[in-house]
């Protein structure tokens, strides 16, 4: 039953020790808004990063040809080598069970002069690309469409532009799609406008900076002799065909007479082991993230028990003059209990405001995209472990009172009162 | 009322102490008693066993036909409420609560509602000449002041023992000639038993029984 009594006592108790209440309350506050405000922001920051690497079915494996390092079939080393537009159809063949698509890329030296016609200038790499393009690397479209099939085939002198090229040259959110650009000595039409999403990932450059042209129209106007700097394929990623990119790169090597064993004359980038790579990292994040939060929420529960201690030592006389007026220990170990579970909870409830607070601070400022290459994503708070944690706090608190007064009122009154321990 | 036979004491320690070697003490209801004895002769000793707030290790000690031997804290706790009202040379006053919520205290513990608790400690503090200052935290009290709401606080639970360790031992000697004649008139009109422990033999002197410590052991016990 609800003893008014009682709670007004130690209110009384509690609001006349203001000192020694804010102390108490500041431990549990401190411990759970750092562990909620940490917990809070590390979950953004691993949203951001596992949104920048979600996992897929395939696997995107790129390469691109080096200086061979071994000799090999009559072959000196030291020989550059070169991936063509026509392997594409014949690996396709050849894995036809699981690859899904190939492509490669060719970048053209130096930067070339860009002229818009509205006689606005710059400078901007130009990069071969085939219509697969989208599939290896992650882009969005601002405006227009992406070279498609019949670019290819009919090699149309269109270009897609990155978003910071199009800005330079015609300003910011304005749609150039249809407009002439001159590139070098080459006008292509504006079909596209990319914007990448993903800063992590960069295979040859960043498109936000290129001008992308169809690799058929780049082959004849540039005379790239149907040559890639870089391939890639996509790949089905089943158990079952485990072991398949190696089988389809030494059959690359085996094409062009590239020792199987010469492993730094073909450069590979498998998006799956950059996923793998970065999962690392977010394992890191993670125990980073529970080490500070558990240490934070171990440093809150050891600061009210010491809080607690202390003050209990404090009030040695006053429990003492207490039980001398005819309190039983009973009820001085509640009161205790009680006195420090109120500052518990209630701070443990302002500390996880304050968290949530800075949290949701958090989560508009991320949601506003004030982080412009995406790195966070939208903090959330693990709720169950956020309440687990208070309730740890919680009990912490009640033994925190509990253990120190159970110990002071097993002493003889008249020790409590001579105030020295 | 209070009857010890043949209580011991030893504090233990390196070097224990016998403190109290076999006392054998009588008192009865409404005495005035007065304990007197050099420091270190155990009479603040006795009155602490008497108001069961420290143990004793042989012997009997009844209060109030209550065996006090083995009786839980839990009784013991109900035993100091119900029959003991202590006032302590240095008052022992919680230092945050102000006049009327000191004397308040104990009647709060024997389960007083707030309103009576209240009127009843301002009946008290008006009765020891403090009702104005009812709101004063003790730290705002002169000593002769505090030790007139420690006596307010005695009396607010209608004890049967009032039990005064050096009550006056902290006093001017004018503030201690008041709290003496306080004292002498709670005796008086409420017929409460009153021990008090001094080593003033002035004090003493207003008592009407003198008992003597020498050393653990009674040496003198007379009745005016």
């Amino acid at each position: 039953m609800f003893n008014r009594d009682f709670w007004t006592e130690i209110w009384h108790t509690i609001s006349q020790q203001k000192t020694r209440s804010l102390l108490t309350a500041f431990g549990v506050f401190w411990g759970t808004f750092m562990l909620v405000g940490v917990v809070g922001a590390f979950s953004g920051l691993n949203h951001g990063f596992m949104g920048l690497f979600s996992t897929t079915d395939y696997e995107t494996l790129l390469f691109s040809p080096k200086l061979t390092t071994l000799p090999y079939h009559g072959m000196s080393n030291s020989r550059m080598w070169s991936i063509y537009y026509d392997d594409l159809e014949v690996i396709e063949k050849k894995f036809s069970r699981n690859v899904r698509q190939t492509g490669g890329i060719s970048l053209i030296n130096g930067d070339k002069r860009l002229v818009a016609d509205n006689g606005k200038t710059g400078f901007a790499k130009v990069q071969c690309v085939m219509p697969s393009y989208f599939l290896p690397i992650p882009l969005e479209m601002r405006y227009g469409r992406f070279i498609n099939d019949i670019d290819m085939m009919h090699k149309r002198r269109i270009c897609v532009i990155g978003v910071n090229v199009a800005s330079r040259l015609y300003g910011e959110n304005v749609n150039p799609c249809g407009k002439q650009l001159r590139v070098g000595q080459f006008s292509y039409t504006v079909a596209g406008v990319i914007h990448k999403t993903n800063k992590v990932v960069e295979v040859v450059e960043n498109e936000d900076e290129l001008v992308l042209v169809p690799y058929t129209t780049g082959n004849a106007v540039y005379e790239l002799e149907g040559k890639f700097d870089v391939a890639y394929a996509l790949m089905d990623i089943t158990p079952d065909l485990a072991g398949d990119e190696d089988k389809l790169l030494d059959f690359v090597r085996e094409m062009h007479n590239v020792s199987p064993d010469d492993e730094h004359a073909i450069e590979v980038v498998s998006m799956q082991g950059y996923v793998q790579q970065w999962g690392v990292v977010f394992v890191g994040v993670n125990v980073l993230t529970w080490v500070v939060g558990a240490g934070m929420l171990i440093a809150g529960i050891l600061g009210i028990f010491n809080i607690m201690l202390i003050s209990i030592r404090e009030r040695r006389q006053e429990l003492g003059i207490r039980l001398s007026l005819g309190s039983n220990p009973r009820g001085i170990v509640l009161q205790v209990v009680c006195e420090s579970l109120i500052l518990t909870v209630s701070a443990g409830f302002a500390g996880m405001a304050a968290g949530l607070g800075v949290v949701t601070f958090l989560r508009r400022m991320v949601e506003s995209g004030f982080d412009g290459d995406g790195f966070l994503g939208i903090p959330q708070i693990p709720f169950g472990i956020t309440i687990g944690a208070l309730l740890l706090m919680i009990v912490g608190g009640a033994l925190a009172g509990f253990v120190p007064a159970r110990k002071v009122v097993e002493q003889e009154v008249v020790d409590l009162l001579s105030k020295q321990e | 009322m209070i009857d010890f036979k043949g209580v011991h004491k030893t504090y233990p320690g390196a070097e224990p102490l016998h403190v109290l070697k076999g006392i054998d003490l009588h008192i009865d209801e409404s005495e005035l008693v007065s304990i007197m004895g050099a420091s270190g002769s155990g009479k603040s000793t006795i009155l602490n066993i008497m108001g069961i707030i420290d143990s004793y290790d042989e012997g009997e000690y009844h209060l109030a036909g209550h065996l006090i031997k083995g009786q839980s804290r839990m009784e013991q706790s109900r035993l100091r409420n119900e029959l003991i009202g202590f006032i302590f040379q240095r008052y022992n006053l919680i230092s945050f609560k102000n006049a009327m919520e000191n004397v308040a205290l104990p009647l709060y513990y024997r389960g007083v509602g707030q309103k009576e608790r209240n009127s009843i400690a301002m009946n008290y503090l008006e009765r020891v000449g403090l009702a104005s200052h009812w709101d004063h935290l003790p730290s705002q009290l002169s000593g002769g002041q505090q030790q007139r709401v420690a006596i307010a606080r005695a009396l607010a639970m209608h004890p049967k023992i009032i039990l005064a360790d050096e009550p006056t031992g902290a006093l001017d000697s004018t503030t201690t000639q008041d709290v003496m004649n306080l004292l002498k008139d709670v005796n008086k009109n409420e017929k409460l038993t009153m021990v008090i422990v001094t080593h003033e033999l002035s004090i003493a002197e207003q008592t009407q029984r003198r008992i003597r410590l020498s050393d653990g052991r009674i040496i003198d016990d007379i009745r005016i």
